[in-house]
């Protein structure tokens, strides 16, 4: 009996070893020409919304299935690394008003009625999550570096999701942020702008779901102070 | 409480009249008067929507004009463009890349904008006590009205509309709505030019 033990203990040992390999293997096949390698870089990706930066405000376009939104994406950055995200209508109707906390957990302050759906909310707050960067601080994040040496892709592992984010050499700002499964691709951003001058604009696209937002930055010309 | 309730009342945009108008029946009068006797209506706003997650407020312009019977352009200019245009049963929204057309009848939401928009115009909104709770106010340079919803779920999402009307030519100079939380949009008209001449052409959808 004590060998029949050892054998499964083996067994058991030898599957979860192989699907580690699997699941490392699968999400590394999404990223050819990248592999890990030792941290050669110290410095994390930075988000583009730097605390206490002021608002930033978005002319915003959402596509879902055939449907056609478009209204003004706020981003208020707040001295720690929590963040408020109010999506209005041009003309000044609140459609949600979500907060990201450092913690990663998002507290829905409100959301129209008309499209208060769970599963929408989720896949929203997802993906403004992803490009804020919010809750990275947590996880040290592992690094892929190209083999011809180019840029630097960190890895930040989250339950069953990895959020992956291109780093150029030239900035600390990403210029591409990836989320999967294990296996497939479930949404990626591009984010434009320059370190100078800052965000210009963001596109994101899922994979499996017809789902895309475009956000682009509108310089406000005026502040009327509080 | 008592604490909650003045935070919640220091939120409220600006100070608002507090003196019941005296005539009410009077003020109605001149406005059916007044509306009966404008056929256009051309002016600037300056749009404020405040937000108390903000720092800053956000502000943004643009040009609007009425002409009878229910022809309205509202257009941002400034510091993005959006274009809605209602003629003929019809709105049009135009963004950046895009243009829409819908019937008005099709969509609820439509339906309540447009009434909205010609009932502050006209003057119907005041004759609306069935879905508000209508209260007149003044001063030395306006008339105010506060206008605030009976039913609960629009209470939810507008928890009171507040109309200005100058007192020189009756006009709409001012309008804030305010959110139950108490974020409100606050939308001043300037430069405003009655009974011009505004070719049909501008109600157009191209």
């Amino acid at each position: 009996m004590p060998g029949r033990d050892r054998h499964m203990s083996l067994s058991l040992c030898l599957l979860w070893t192989l699907t580690l390999l699997f699941a490392n293997a699968c999400s590394l096949s999404l990223f050819p020409g990248y592999h890990p390698q030792p941290d050669t870089r110290t410095v994390a990706p930075v988000s583009w919304f730097q605390p206490d930066s002021g608002h930033l405000l978005f002319n915003t376009k959402i596509d879902l299935m055939k449907k056609h939104f478009s209204g003004l994406m706020v981003v208020q950055p707040d001295s720690g690394s929590a963040y408020r995200v109010v999506f209005l209508t041009e003309v000044g109707l609140k459609i949600f008003d979500l907060e990201f906390l450092p913690d990663r957990q998002v507290k829905v302050h409100y959301v129209l009625e008309a499209i208060n759906r769970k599963t929408l909310i989720h896949t929203l707050s997802g993906d403004i999550s992803l490009v804020l960067m919010n809750g990275l601080s947590l996880t040290e994040p592992e690094i892929l570096g190209h083999k011809d040496g180019r840029d630097v892709i960190f890895r930040y592992r989250n339950g069953k999701e990895r959020n992956y984010y291109y780093v150029s050499e030239s900035t600390d700002k990403p210029y591409q942020a990836r989320q999967t499964g294990c296996v497939t691709n479930k949404v990626r951003a591009e984010f434009y702008g320059k370190p100078a001058t800052g965000l210009d604009s963001i596109k994101i696209k899922h994979d499996n779901l017809r789902l895309s937002i475009e956000l682009y930055r509108i310089i406000e010309i005026e502040y009327v102070a509080e | 409480m008592p604490l909650a309730c003045a935070l919640f009342f220091l939120k409220v945009p600006a100070q608002v009249p507090d003196t019941p108008m005296k005539d009410i029946a009077g003020f109605k009068e001149k406005l059916v008067t007044m509306s009966s006797r404008v056929n256009t209506i051309e002016s600037d706003f300056v749009q404020v929507k405040n937000l108390s997650v903000l720092a800053n407020k956000i502000t943004s312009r643009g040009n609007f004009c009425y002409r009878k019977e229910n022809n309205i352009r509202w257009e941002y200019l400034q510091p993005y463009r959006y274009l809605i245009i209602i003629s003929n049963g019809k709105i049009f929204i135009k963004e950046d890349k895009s243009q829409k057309q819908y019937d008005i009848q099709s969509n609820k939401m439509f339906q309540e904008m447009n009434k909205f928009i010609s009932g502050c115009i006209q003057g119907d909104i005041l004759k609306n006590d069935k879905e508000f709770r209508v209260e007149y106010f003044e001063d030395d340079k306006n008339y105010f009205v506060s206008l605030v919803p009976h039913a609960e779920k629009m209470r939810e999402m507008l928890n009171e509309v507040q109309i200005w009307f100058s007192r020189n030519d009756l006009t709409v100079s001012r309008i804030t709505m305010i959110e139950a939380g108490g974020d409100y949009t606050k939308i001043e008209f300037t430069n405003k030019k009655l009974n011009t001449d505004i070719p049909l052409e501008k109600f157009s959808f191209k």
